[in-house]
């Protein structure tokens, strides 16, 4: 029974995540969906899992073995039209037995009222049989795999019996990202195994080299829209990454629109300085030891954009909430502008000693949704000029021209209401309405739409040709090779390389990456 | 997304004026004391002192807190009150004794909730029996009166044009509370605070501070109301003014339905104060029996925790999705 959707379009306030997306998948195929960040491949598996609806009027069809409807209305009528799905973080509670985690899913088996521990793990085991699982039901959830892992968690998503039958299709939303590279070919050998129970497999990754290796046709997602789709046999891994990789951005430079005002402007109404002149460094770690971090040491300079990229449990994480004051240092010397910082520092401290971070996660960092956009705006300045309503008036009419938030005349709207590459947007003005001397971005173009990806990037450049100092942490590093000046590895929470001049491609960055 | 608009339409700003104003209709119609100058002044000068309460609770409840020692705080003060009243330190005297009272118990209560750790439930409910127990010792268990100061006594009884002093100055207190909650830095930071603590950090608010703050203020508005009550009722004991707690915060979180839908507002909590008042005195005019008071204040009190999470406005995420589709 094949699964197809046709002309999928979702649209948020300001941006078209899915645009007329139409895709097929063939019983006891592998199908890969690839894409980077902000492409749409989660919001094809949220429509496909009953989370999010299609547009109304885009004559969206989702078909389902003989079942077709316009939307799935829940993930409880998806997983009744046999749409399984495993997601990247596993469901398995750790502290739980297989067999006890198995049970949460499938119920536990009882006698005389009582629960039935033997007929439990006889009934895991036969479970696992199926899906030739070789795992022991009393073992504790945190000493398995990750590959064991997500195994089982693609078990219990399939089922057994009633419940196998009446699967149609399989999607695995990332779940091979949270295995290591090198077990991940266990986990793919099982789902091969279940695409030839004859069961259509969907799977989002961006693993490149397990999409060649275990998968039998690809689609690529780029924006939204489904640029290219073929069998893996007829096509070539640097192919599907040159069709996965977002716009250049270089050439949308020369498009820019006019600005009535620029960054200066806004620091001259506001009564800053910007920094003066120095060949000093402006930044310095040396021999820094806090949380994954074991004697890093580098440095930046005024005017310079740095790079820093690193796979998880590199540094790569801690070391901007190190820089911002959220985590503490417990050995070694971080300087701002020739000053040491404390060991005690907070962000309040950090920020006045002239550093800002714009953090990861908006959502949860950068964000208070139920404000209103000039409250977000000036929160880290409020004492300087929030309640000065003509100054306030003012910064806010500069800051939506400058930073292209839209819609910008009403700066009493709700922040939550804007989208995600306009909040970001917003964002970065907050912590640039300051002048710091160094402007730290964790990841600031994660969930952005491209228009505003570009206009970012451009804001970052026009701030430090004004002498700011900027670090750039990005889980999209072919973008750094367009902004930085230089670039830096991390491994094992040390510097492990560095990339600058002609060194410095995309090719270059991702293969540190992607590694 | 259709672009629904959450709670910015008429209909839900305005609408429990409406239900006000059908309630005051309806009792009027039911009871012919309702509608009468004498009542409707005594209405409010009644609701006073758990108003005064309930801007106190605004500042624990939009920090995202919660205080359950306000009730026994606004006890001790009474006490206290009484106690300072009877050794003749005359009016200035008094006032000054209560609200350092209740500023510092509130104090006390930040100092805790910040540096503990532990869940503002139990450290406030801790610290609120504390206070109780020290009622009770300073009144030895029993009730004490006071004569003096007479101003405090007419301060709290009397008034011009029908409105009793305390009710005015329950309305300035309002002004300034929706002042400083509008207009101020300190105010922006209680919501920012309430709503996302991370975020406020991050953005370099000194989080305690705020928190610390919200208390102590909370402690300062319950010494005013029982400054207030001790003058109404010519005496204290360690029973008097523990209920007014709960209805205290259910009027704060009812303002979440109207003007400022999905925010907690000065305006929606004068609103619902009204409502409740109107209600509470209604019923009882029309023959409700003296146990209905408790049963009905909790029913009023779910009724609004439920209102009040339909205008829930930092859900939105989830209510986007439900859109999206």
């Amino acid at each position: 029974m094949a699964v197809q959707v046709k002309n999928i379009s979702v649209s948020f306030p300001g941006v078209k995540a899915l645009q007329n997306v139409s895709m097929e998948f063939k019983p006891g195929q592998i199908h890969a969906v690839v894409g980077a960040n902000g492409s749409g491949k989660s919001t094809l598996v949220k429509v496909l899992t009953g989370v999010y609806k299609p547009d109304s009027n885009c004559g969206s069809e989702i078909i389902i073995g003989d079942v077709s409807t316009k939307s799935i209305d829940s993930p409880i009528i998806a997983s009744s039209m046999g749409i399984r799905v495993v997601h990247q973080e596993s469901p398995l509670v750790k502290t739980f037995t297989v067999g006890e985690c198995v049970a949460l899913f499938e119920g536990y088996p009882k006698r005389n009222g009582k629960i039935d521990w033997k007929a439990l793990n006889k009934n895991v085991k036969d479970l696992f049989r199926i899906y030739d699982i070789n795992v022991d039901p009393d073992l504790l959830t945190e000493d398995l795999t990750a590959s064991e892992r997500n195994m089982i968690a693609m078990a219990i998503a399939m089922g057994r019996d009633e419940k196998l039958k009446k699967t149609k299709v399989l999607i695995l939303d990332e779940a091979d990202a949270s295995i290591p590279e090198a077990e991940a070919e266990k986990f793919l050998v099982h789902v091969r195994k279940i695409a030839d129970m004859g069961i259509p497999v969907i799977m989002v990754t961006h693993r490149m080299k397990s999409v060649m290796k275990f998968c039998d046709d690809v689609f690529v997602l780029n924006d939204g829209k489904l640029v290219y789709q073929g069998l893996i046999s007829e096509t070539s891994e640097d192919l599907l990454v040159s069709k996965m990789m977002k716009q250049d951005d270089s050439e949308s430079k020369a498009n820019a629109q006019a600005k009535k005002y620029t960054l200066g402007n806004l620091w001259d109404a506001l009564n800053i300085k910007a920094p003066e002149s120095t060949n000093n460094e402006v930044l310095s770690m040396t021999d820094v030891y806090a949380e994954n971090i074991d004697g890093l040491t580098f440095s930046v300079k005024q005017g310079e954009i740095l790079g820093i990229i690193g796979i998880k449990d590199s540094g790569v994480v801690e070391l901007p909430k190190i820089l911002g004051g959220e985590l503490r240092i417990s050995k070694g010397s971080y300087k701002i502008n020739g000053k040491e910082v404390s060991l005690k520092a907070t962000p309040r401290s950090i920020h006045q000693s002239g550093l800002s971070l714009l953090p990861c996660d908006r959502p949860v960092n950068s964000s208070i949704m139920p404000l209103t956009l000039k409250d977000n705006v000036l929160l880290p300045n409020e004492f300087r000029f929030w309640h000065r309503s003509t100054l306030s008036k003012n910064v806010m009419k500069m800051v939506t021209d400058i930073f292209d938030v839209i819609p910008g005349h009403d700066i009493n709207m709700m922040f939550g209401k804007f989208s995600g590459g306009n909040q970001q947007k917003a964002i970065l003005a907050k912590w640039l309405l300051s002048c710091p001397s160094v402007f730290v971005l964790d990841d600031p173009t994660y969930g952005v739409d491209p228009a505003s990806r570009m206009r970012i990037f451009e804001k970052i450049r026009e701030a430090a040709e004004k002498k700011v100092a900027i670090i750039i942490f990005s889980t999209e590093p072919e973008q750094l090779a367009n902004v930085c000046s230089r670039i830096i590895a991390l491994r094992n929470g040390k510097v492990a390389g560095e990339l600058k001049g002609d060194e410095l491609t995309r090719e270059a960055i991702a293969r540190w990456c992607y590694i | 997304m259709t672009g629904k608009k959450l709670g910015t339409s008429f209909m839900s700003k305005y609408s429990m004026i409406g239900v006000l104003i059908l309630m005051i209709l309806a009792f009027s119609v039911l009871s012919s004391k309702f509608f009468s100058v004498q009542n409707i002044s005594g209405i409010l000068l009644n609701e006073a002192a758990a108003s005064c309460l309930a801007l106190g609770a605004m500042f624990i409840l939009i920090t995202g807190e919660f205080d359950l020692s306000l009730g026994y705080n606004l006890c001790l003060c009474m006490v206290f009150g009484a106690y300072v009243a009877n050794k003749g330190v005359g009016i200035i005297g008094v006032v000054a004794a209560i609200l350092l009272l209740g500023t510092v118990c509130g104090l006390i209560n930040g100092l805790l909730v910040v540096y503990f750790k532990i869940s503002s439930f139990i450290v406030t409910l801790s610290l609120g029996l504390t206070l109780s127990g020290v009622a009770k010792a300073l009144s030895e268990g029993g009730i004490i009166s006071i004569t003096e100061p007479v101003e405090l006594l007419v301060f709290a009884r009397d008034g011009v044009f029908n409105i009793g002093y305390c009710v005015i100055l329950f309305l300035v207190l309002s002004i300034v509370m929706y002042y400083v909650l509008n207009y101020t830095c300190f105010g922006r930071h209680l919501y920012a605070v309430g709503i996302s603590k991370k975020t406020a950090f991050l953005a370099g608010i000194n989080i305690n501070r705020v928190r610390i703050l919200a208390f102590t203020f909370a402690g300062t508005a319950a010494g005013i109301g029982g400054a207030i009550l001790l003058g109404q009722l010519g005496s204290a004991s360690s029973a008097y003014g523990t209920s007014l707690l709960l209805p205290a915060y259910a009027v704060v979180f009812l303002s979440k339905t109207s003007f400022k839908p999905g925010y907690i507002n000065v305006p929606g909590v004068i609103l619902s104060i009204l409502i409740v008042a109107v209600v509470t005195n209604g019923a009882q005019l029309v023959g409700m029996p003296s146990w209905g008071n408790y049963f009905f204040e909790g029913l009023v009190l779910i009724l609004a925790m439920w209102l009040s999470t339909k205008f829930n406005v930092t859900g939105i995420k989830r209510a986007e999705n439900k859109q999206a589709a």
